[in-house]
C-alpha cells in the first residue's frame, strides 16, 4: 500500500468517525437540558423524565446524564420514525431476577436504553460506511471488468421480492410499509403516494449505482480480502437484509447476464425448488430470525421462500464467478496477512465494545451486527466470550481456521512471519481460548500435528509408524474413556432428550420414586400412547421406534446409537434431543427440504417446550438436513467426497477442508454468511489449486 | 387518503361521502356501539374521541391523526433529498473529480 492509498483510507475513516458523531450526537442534541441528578437516589425521576421526553434525547446525553449503579446497555430500535432516527425511543428498566435454578443468585438489574434506528436512513447510512470501506480495496491492475447494466434493474427487482416476501417482517418496523406501488382512493382514482417504498428502492438504485462502480474498478481483488467479512457483517439494523449477501447475489446475476452457470448444478436446484414450492404451506408468518438475520427467511410464504432460494443459488455462483475472474490476483499471502488482521480487530474491538456501551452500539451499527457485542469482558455464566461475533462457537471455528490457515500459508507460499504476525497470531490464539471452542481447538490441534508429520518425516514407513503410534493413543484414551459410561446410558441420551423436550400431554402414574415412564425412559409405553397426547414429531417418533423395536445385530452397536454415543462426549445430545422432538417433516420434507435458509416452518410447525428464542440445531449438517432433505445432504456428501478424491493430492488443500468438515458435525457455523462464503472460497481454491504447494 | 384512514380507523366497507358532511351545516355523527373509540389529535395538540368510524374517517381526513410522526412525511422528505443529492452528484462529478 503506498503513502497516498494510506492518506486516502485515514482521510475516509475519519468521514466516517466525524459522521457518526454527527449523526447520533450534534444532530440528534436536543434544545432541552438533559436530566441532571444530584444524587443517585434519582433513578426514578431520571427514568420517568427520558421516558416521558421521547424521540428527544441522543444516546450521548442520556448516558453522559447517568450516574446510577445498575447496569446499562444500549439496542437499537428498528421501528423508529426518521425525524426520531438516532434518538432515545424508550428506556426499560429490569429489576434483578432470581437466577434459574440458583437459591440466591440474583441477575444484577438492568437499564435498557433503546435508541430509534430506521429502516430507510440504515440502508442510506449503512451502505454508505460499507461502500466506503469496500473503496478501501486496491483497484484492479485492468479495466477489463464489466457489469452489465441489466445486473442493477435485476438486482432491484430481487430486493422488491424480498419486501413482498416477508412483509410481515416489515410491517413491524412501520404501519406505514406496504409493498404497493399506488393506492386507490374511494372515487377509484390512482394516488401514487408510497413514499416508503419508492424511498426502499431509491436508496437500493443509488447503492448499486455506486456498488457497480467500486466492483468494476476492484473485482479481481474481492478474495484477497474476503476475511474482513467476519469484521464487517454487513448486517443492514433494521431490515432482513446484509449488504455482503447483496454484493454476492448482484455477482451471482451478472454472472448469469454475461456467461452461462453450470448446467447441472442449476437444473438439480431447480428441481428442489419446484418441490420446495409445491410442498409449501404459504402463511404469513413473522418468525424472529434473531442472530441469523439478513441471512435467514422470517417468513412462510412463496414470495420469501422464492427469494431465499434465488439468494442461495445466486450467492453460490457469485462467489464460483469471484474467484473465477480473479485467479490471476489471488495472493495467499495477503489473504493470511488479512486474516490474521482481521482476527485481532474483532478481538481488540470485541474488547473495547464489552468496555464502554457506546462503543458498543456505535460498533453494532458500523460493523453491521446480527446481535450487539457482549457487554462485559467475561464469558456467558464464566464460559465463551463471543465479543462482536454472533456466535461463540462460529467465531471459535475462524480463530482456529486462522491459525491453521497461516501455518499452511507459511509452508505453501513461505509466508513470512513478522513480529507483528507473532502478536496477531498471539491475539487470535487468546480469542481461540476465550471463544472457549473444544472441537475447534481439538481438531486443530490434531490437523496441526498431522501437518507437522506429513512436513518433517518424508520416510514412508516412518510416517505410517508414527500415525499407528498416535491412533493407537487415541483407541486407548477413547476405550479408558467409555469404561467410565454404562453404553446403554449413551446410546439413549438422545432419544431421553428429545422426549423430555417434547410437549407431552399425557398425564403420567407415578412409580415409587416419583419419575414418570418418560423419565423413566420407557419408550415401549410411551409408543403406545395416542399420539395426540405424546405430541412426539415424526423423526422423534421413526427414532423412538427404530431404538426400541429395530433390527440389533449381537454385539454391534446401531448407527443412532453410535450417534447417540459420540453426541454425548461432544456435549450435543442435549441439542440434538431438542431438535428431533422439533423436526416434524412430512415424506417430502424430509427427502427434499424446506428450502434454504428456512427455518420457520420447522420452528412454528411443532411444539416442544421450548417454544421461545431461536433454537438452532447446533450442527451445520442438521442445519442443511431441514434446508436440503436426505437427497440433498447425500447429494452433498457425494460431491464433497467426489471433490477430495480428485484433490486427495493437495495435502493442504484438505486438511483445511476438513477442519471444517470436522466441526461442521457439531456447529451451526454455516449458517452464518461470513463462515458459508469462507468455506465456498475455500473450496474454489482448492478446485483451482491455488492452496498447493506446487 | 384511503389509506391512511384504514390504517388509523380500520377498513369499512361503506363509502364516506365527506362532501355531503361539508356542505350540511348541522351533521350530527351517531355513535356506532360496535365501534371502539378512538382518540386523535392535531398539530395543535387538541384531542378528540371519536365513536363512530364515519367521523373517524371524516377526522383523519381534515388532517387529525393518532401517530405524531405522521404531521411530517420523513419519507417522501428523504425520497425528494437523495434524488437531489443523486443528480447533483451525477451532473457535478465530472467537474469535481476531475480535480
Amino acid at each position: 500500500m503506498n503513502k497516498l492509498n494510506s492518506i486516502n483510507i485515514f482521510w475516509k475513516i475519519l468521514i466516517i468517525f466525524v459522521a457518526l458523531i454527527l449523526i447520533f450526537g450534534y444532530f440528534s442534541n436536543s434544545e432541552l437540558e438533559p436530566y441532571a441528578s444530584k444524587s443517585v437516589d434519582g433513578f426514578s425521576d431520571w427514568l420517568n423524565y427520558y421516558r416521558e421526553l421521547k424521540c428527544e434525547f441522543s444516546l450521548f446525553e442520556i448516558t453522559k446524564s447517568y450516574i446510577f449503579e445498575h447496569e446499562i446497555t444500549l439496542r437499537n430500535e428498528p421501528s423508529g420514525d426518521i425525524e426520531c432516527f438516532g434518538k432515545n425511543f424508550y428506556i426499560d428498566y429490569i429489576r434483578e431476577q432470581k437466577v434459574e435454578d440458583g437459591f440466591d443468585k440474583f441477575s444484577p438489574s438492568k437499564v435498557i436504553l433503546r435508541i430509534s434506528t430506521n429502516l430507510h436512513l440504515d440502508l442510506i447510512f449503512q451502505s454508505a460506511i460499507w461502500l466506503i470501506i469496500f473503496s478501501f480495496i486496491p483497484k484492479n491492475k485492468s479495466n477489463e471488468f464489466k457489469i452489465n447494466r441489466w445486473t442493477i434493474f435485476l438486482s432491484l427487482a430481487l430486493l422488491y421480492l424480498h419486501t413482498y416476501g416477508e412483509k410481515e417482517f416489515y410491517k413491524t418496523l412501520s404501519r406505514d410499509f406496504s409493498h404497493l406501488f399506488f393506492f386507490r382512493e374511494y372515487n377509484n382514482s390512482l394516488v401514487f403516494s408510497n413514499y416508503y417504498l419508492y424511498t426502499y428502492l431509491l436508496s437500493i438504485f443509488i447503492m448499486f449505482y455506486f456498488l457497480k462502480n467500486i466492483l468494476e474498478s476492484r473485482a479481481y481483488n474481492l478474495v484477497n480480502y474476503f476475511p474482513y467479512l467476519f469484521l464487517f457483517y454487513g448486517t443492514f439494523a433494521s431490515l432482513n437484509l446484509n449488504f455482503f449477501v447483496i454484493v454476492l447475489s448482484f455477482l451471482g446475476i451478472n454472472k448469469l447476464l454475461v456467461s452461462k452457470p453450470n448446467f447441472k448444478f442449476s437444473i438439480f436446484y431447480l428441481f428442489f425448488f419446484i418441490i420446495w414450492m409445491f410442498n409449501l404451506e404459504n402463511i404469513d408468518s413473522n418468525f424472529d430470525v434473531d442472530k441469523i438475520r439478513g441471512f435467514a427467511n422470517t417468513s412462510q410464504t412463496y414470495f420469501s421462500l422464492i427469494f431465499w432460494s434465488l439468494v442461495f443459488y445466486l450467492v453460490a455462483i457469485g462467489t464460483y464467478y469471484l474467484v473465477e475472474i480473479s485467479i490471476d490476483s489471488i495472493d495467499l499471502k495477503l489473504i493470511t496477512n488479512n486474516l490474521l488482521i482481521t482476527s485481532s480487530f474483532l478481538i481488540f474491538f470485541g474488547i473495547l465494545s464489552s468496555l464502554n456501551q457506546v462503543f458498543n452500539f456505535l460498533s453494532f451499527y458500523v460493523f453491521g451486527l446480527n446481535k450487539t457485542g457482549m457487554n462485559s469482558i467475561t464469558g456467558v455464566e464464566g464460559n465463551a466470550w463471543r465479543g462482536l461475533a454472533p456466535s461463540a462457537e462460529g467465531i471459535g471455528e475462524f480463530y482456529a481456521f486462522v491459525i491453521l490457515f497461516s501455518v499452511i500459508s507459511f509452508i505453501v507460499s513461505n509466508f513470512d512471519f513478522k513480529t507483528h504476525h507473532y502478536i496477531m497470531i498471539f491475539i487470535t490464539l487468546y480469542g481461540l481460548y476465550r471463544a472457549n471452542n473444544a472441537a475447534a481447538i481439538i481438531s486443530l490441534t490434531i490437523l496441526l500435528i498431522i501437518t507437522i508429520i506429513h512436513k518433517n518425516i518424508l520416510d514412508k514407513k516412518l510416517k505410517t509408524l508414527v500415525y499407528l503410534i498416535l491412533i493407537a493413543i487415541l483407541l486407548i484414551g477413547a476405550y479408558s474413556l467409555l469404561n467410565n459410561y454404562s453404553f446403554e446410558f449413551l446410546s439413549g441420551a438422545i432419544m431421553y432428550e428429545s422426549v423430555q423436550a417434547s410437549n407431552i400431554d399425557y398425564e403420567f402414574n407415578l412409580n415409587q420414586y416419583n419419575l414418570s415412564a418418560a423419565e423413566e425412559a420407557n419408550y415401549a409405553f410411551l409408543l403406545n400412547l395416542p399420539k395426540d397426547q405424546t405430541n412426539f414429531s415424526s423423526s422423534l417418533q421413526y427414532l423412538l421406534n427404530s431404538y426400541t423395536y429395530g433390527n440389533k445385530i449381537q454385539n454391534i452397536p446401531s448407527v443412532l446409537s453410535s450417534i447417540s454415543a459420540a453426541s454425548y462426549f461432544i456435549n450435543r445430545s442435549e441439542k440434538w434431543g431438542i431438535f428431533i422432538s422439533k423436526y416434524n417433516p412430512d415424506v417430502y420434507e424430509l427427502l427434499f427440504g424446506y428450502g434454504p435458509n428456512q427455518f420457520p416452518e420447522y420452528f412454528l410447525g411443532h411444539n416442544n417446550i421450548y417454544q421461545d428464542g431461536l433454537i438452532l440445531p447446533h450442527s451445520s449438517i442438521l442445519s442443511y438436513l431441514l434446508f436440503f432433505g436426505i437427497i440433498g445432504l447425500g447429494v452433498l456428501f457425494v460431491v464433497v467426497g467426489k471433490f477430495i478424491l480428485v484433490n486427495k493430492d493437495n495435502f493442504y488443500g484438505i486438511i483445511l477442508l476438513m477442519f471444517f468438515l470436522i466441526n461442521f458435525i457439531k456447529s451451526d457455523s454455516l449458517i452464518y454468511f461470513p463462515n458459508l462464503v469462507l468455506i465456498s472460497i475455500l473450496f474454489n481454491l482448492i478446485r483451482f489449486r491455488l492452496i498447493s504447494k506446487d | 387518503m384511503k389509506r391512511q384512514i384504514e390504517l388509523i380507523c380500520g377498513a369499512s366497507e361503506s363509502t364516506p361521502d365527506f362532501e355531503a358532511i361539508d356542505n350540511s351545516s348541522n351533521f350530527i355523527f351517531t355513535p356506532d356501539p360496535n365501534f371502539t373509540p378512538i382518540r386523535l389529535f392535531d398539530l395543535d395538540g387538541n384531542v378528540v374521541f371519536l365513536n363512530s368510524w364515519i367521523e373517524c374517517a371524516y377526522y383523519v381526513r381534515g388532517g387529525w391523526t393518532d401517530n405524531i410522526s405522521d404531521f411530517f412525511n420523513g419519507e417522501k422528505f428523504l425520497f425528494f433529498l437523495i434524488a437531489g443529492l443523486f443528480i447533483a452528484f451525477n451532473l457535478f462529478k465530472d467537474k469535481v473529480f476531475s480535480r
